[in-house]
């Protein structure tokens, strides 16, 4: 008799809790709407993304959360959000191990690569993410010590790829330069597996060794110039850090004994200057004269089983809010360039902060997913000829 | 004892909570998500909905007028529905789309749906031919040149100062310097030319068009024949070289191009009307950006028409009749201004004593009131072989 009440109430409950949601009309939070944890009925949005927008997104997240966002069946949205490198958010989802609702990766490079193994994977046809749309934007820089930048002649001029990776392979070092204090030149890029800004590194070498600045082919990679140039430079460059973020707080933490450049993004060039300064000099950020690539991070709702209409509802809802003129204004408080052209560029983007607003006036060409698969199988096998060369932070 | 009746009263009060929730929600719904604030006024009874599926370009007009005829018109809700023209031409083919009013971008599209839905008699013709029903513009806007003012320097200079023209665009793009080969800065890089997709896009289409007319020096009269040239098809080859990504929508291009500035596109290809929207922005973030005229240009005129489909009631073609009255009504004419459209109504002037005018206020810009002649739009086949050759010798080396 006990047991069989007890049943019942707990069958009653659930039963309100249930269609308190949906009472709520939509204007109102739903009775359920819990002030600790999740509502039981809450559609739970899952949002897999490039780790480089962290700080951006997560306080994004919980700002739309506390606006009780609501299905249009009056269901709570809440937002589980996963920072991931791109390239690993990707192989978790093609895994299926990651059940993403949402992918925004920190640059587009990714999205057809993930469509390409997602129809290799899956044995289907229909690709797993559209283009998406940009929620936030920042080019990938060479980020130097300013003294460096301007010994090799910044800003009066233009400096390259191809410049600075002939300086990195010249033995004399920054002694050709007038510097010999400095040592080597030595430029860092993250692992071009597991982070964007590395795949993208290795990309602008592979252009620079076919000399070309759009419509690399993979004939091009497989050019002994290109082999030759990849295989001298990733002899030479530091691969550090899981993420271009972690690789930006490594080299402002060691200092220029331990890299002269590295590859980044101009926001985590501005982010530098709201950082304790623990290094001799201040970052600038170099757009290389051949062109660079725009870290644009792209929003894309996955066409996959488990994204229903309700999180396709709520995909759109976060995507709105995340492109909302507040959310976009944070964005450019924190370095980057808002996705929304109507928010002018304005500081912290300035000469102050190390970077210009008015570049990059030209762009390397993003190739498809069939050459950035090579390049990375090429990646490897000049890896495997040259041996790692993380050793060379302990230097 | 005492717990078990707390338990008994908890159990009779969720059961309660249950019906009346259940009893409450479906009162909630029963209102039928009216559109008016009402109250008891807006039974479902009283309100006529109609949808009006629209080309994306106008859409920020659409919507503000849209707003304010659901407060002078509670009987009649609005449904907007904004895809583009060809896409909805498509839906509306395929039983996917069935709007009460439809308005793309150009009339050619609303005549391309019209012929492809005649080829099944038994539905019957899709537009009545006269009447306030029948396609009729509701703003117009001329396709333009949008070029970075340092850019457009260096190209004038390099066509003997002369405007912007397809031929000059076609010499800087033609070279492997880039920019450096006409006198501009090497750190410039190529020179990158945006306009749409042809096959998916009317803007794009427009730009192939009007091009191969400059190519032939014609304003009429372009022929099969002509396209089946081989020193013409090597030349528009070479021009479309220069265009490192066709865009499906000019609306999402023209943005792109504020977003990504002068590293993405230096050039661009667009109506008038997103020109004028995105000047403001664009100088916010890299500069000036100027607007040039072609010497032939080519207008989208924005139809707009109220469906024959068996789905549109007697009482919806009177709301939508309605509705396109008020489109066409003069302060809504005149109010298209200020989101950078012409309005097809002749009688209401585009320079205004409005401060805010941007036919008056951008004129530094390059924004113009008197536009150059148009072009003839080839007869069907001409467009189709056009497209086929794009798709062909341009689209297929993608």
């Amino acid at each position: 008799m006990w047991k069989f009440h007890v049943g019942w109430l707990a069958l009653a409950l659930l039963a309100a809790c249930r269609c308190g949601g949906p009472s709520g009309g939509g204007g109102t939070p739903g009775a359920g709407s819990a002030t600790s944890g999740r509502p039981r009925n809450a559609v739970v949005l899952t949002v897999a993304y490039g780790s480089e927008k962290k700080t951006w997104l997560e306080e994004q997240a919980r700002a739309f959360e506390a606006g009780r966002p609501t299905t249009k069946s009056g269901r709570p949205i809440r937002v589980d959000a996963r920072a991931l490198g791109s390239g690993e958010a990707l192989r978790e989802i093609v895994s299926g191990r990651l059940k993403a609702h949402v992918y925004s990766p920190a640059s587009s490079a990714y999205l057809p690569l993930l469509n390409s193994a997602w129809t290799r994977a899956t044995g289907r046809t229909q690709p797993v993410v559209g283009q998406g749309e940009p929620v936030l934007l920042s080019p990938v820089v060479i980020a130097m010590w300013k003294p460096m930048a301007e010994a090799l002649g910044w800003p009066d001029r233009a400096i390259g790829w191809a410049e600075l990776m002939k300086v990195a392979a010249n033995p004399r070092g920054w002694a050709a330069h007038g510097h010999p204090e400095w040592g080597r030149f030595k430029l860092g890029h993250t692992d071009p597996e597991r982070s964007n800004s590395g795949l993208l590194s290795v990309l602008a070498e592979a252009y620079a060794g076919a000399g070309r600045t759009r419509g690399l082919s993979a004939a091009d990679l497989e050019s002994p110039e290109t082999l030759d140039l990849l295989t001298r430079m990733e002899g030479t460059v530091v691969h550090d850090g899981e993420s271009t973020g972690a690789l930006a707080d490594t080299m402002l933490e060691r200092g220029p004994g331990f890299l002269s450049a590295a590859v980044l993004y101009e926001n985590l060039v501005i982010e530098s200057y709201a950082k304790p300064p623990r290094a001799p000099f201040p970052l600038v950020a170099v757009y290389p004269v051949e062109g660079t690539f725009w870290s644009d991070h792209p929003y894309t709702t996955l066409e996959a089983e488990w994204v229903g209409p309700e999180e396709r509802e709520a995909a759109e809802a976060f995507r709105r809010f995340l492109v909302s003129r507040p959310a976009q204004e944070r964005a450019l408080a924190l370095g980057f360039r808002p996705a929304d052209p109507a928010v002018a560029i304005t500081a912290p983007v300035d000469a102050a902060h190390g970077v210009d607003p008015k570049q990059p006036q030209t762009l390397l060409e993003l190739p498809g997913a069939a050459v950035l698969e090579k390049l990375l199988a090429v990646w490897h096998q000049t890896r495997e000829s040259t041996g790692p060369s993380t050793g060379s932070r302990a230097e | 004892m005492k717990p078990k009746a707390l338990i008994i009263i908890g159990f009779l009060a969720a059961v309660i909570g249950v019906l009346y929730l259940s009893s409450h929600r479906n009162g909630g719904t029963g209102e039928g998500g009216g559109a008016s604030r009402g109250g008891p006024r807006a039974t479902p009874a009283e309100v006529t909905e109609i949808s009006f599926l629209y080309s994306t370009e106008k859409r920020d007009w659409v919507e503000s007028a849209a707003a304010a005829f659901q407060r002078e018109n509670p009987a009649i809700k609005v449904h907007l529905v904004g895809r583009g023209s060809l896409e909805a031409a498509q839906a509306i083919l395929d039983g996917r789309e069935k709007p009460t009013v439809w308005s793309p971008a150009d009339s050619a599209v609303l005549r391309m749906l019209e012929s492809d839905w005649a080829t099944e008699p038994s539905r019957g013709p899709l537009f009545v031919t006269d009447g306030e029903g029948a396609p009729q513009p509701l703003v117009i806007t001329p396709l333009v040149f949008v070029v970075w003012e340092d850019r457009a320097e260096v190209l004038q200079k390099a066509n003997e100062g002369r405007s912007v023209s397809w031929k000059a665009i076609h010499k800087a793009v033609a070279s492997d310097q880039g920019w450096s080969s006409i006198g501009g800065k090497p750190e410039w890089g190529l020179v990158k030319l945006g306009h749409t997709d042809p096959t998916r896009s009317n803007s794009g289409l427009q730009a192939l068009l009007l091009a191969t007319l400059e190519y032939y020096d014609k304003r009429s009269g372009l022929t099969v024949g002509d396209l089946l040239d081989p020193k013409y098809q090597a030349w528009v080859t070479q021009l479309e070289k220069g265009v490192t990504r066709f865009e499906t929508s000019t609306g999402t291009f023209m943005t792109d191009m504020v977003r990504f500035g002068p590293s993405r596109y230096d050039i661009a290809v667009v109506y008038e009307n997103l020109a004028i929207s995105q000047i403001a922005n664009a100088q916010g973030r890299w500069g000036n950006l100027k607007v040039y005229y072609p010497a032939l240009t080519l207008w989208s005129d924005h139809p707009a028409a109220v469906l024959q489909g068996p789905w549109v009631t007697p009482k919806q073609k009177e709301a939508a009749l309605e509705w396109l009255r008020y489109l066409r009504s003069r302060p809504v004419q005149e109010r298209a201004l200020a989101f950078g459209f012409r309005p097809a109504d002749p009688s209401v002037p585009l320079k205004t004593q409005d401060a805010a005018n941007p036919f008056t206020r951008l004129a530094s810009h390059g924004i113009q009131v008197d536009v150059p002649p148009a072009a003839e739009v080839p007869e069907g086949p001409v467009v189709r072989n056009l497209l086929t050759l794009w798709s062909r010798v341009v689209a297929v080396s993608r």
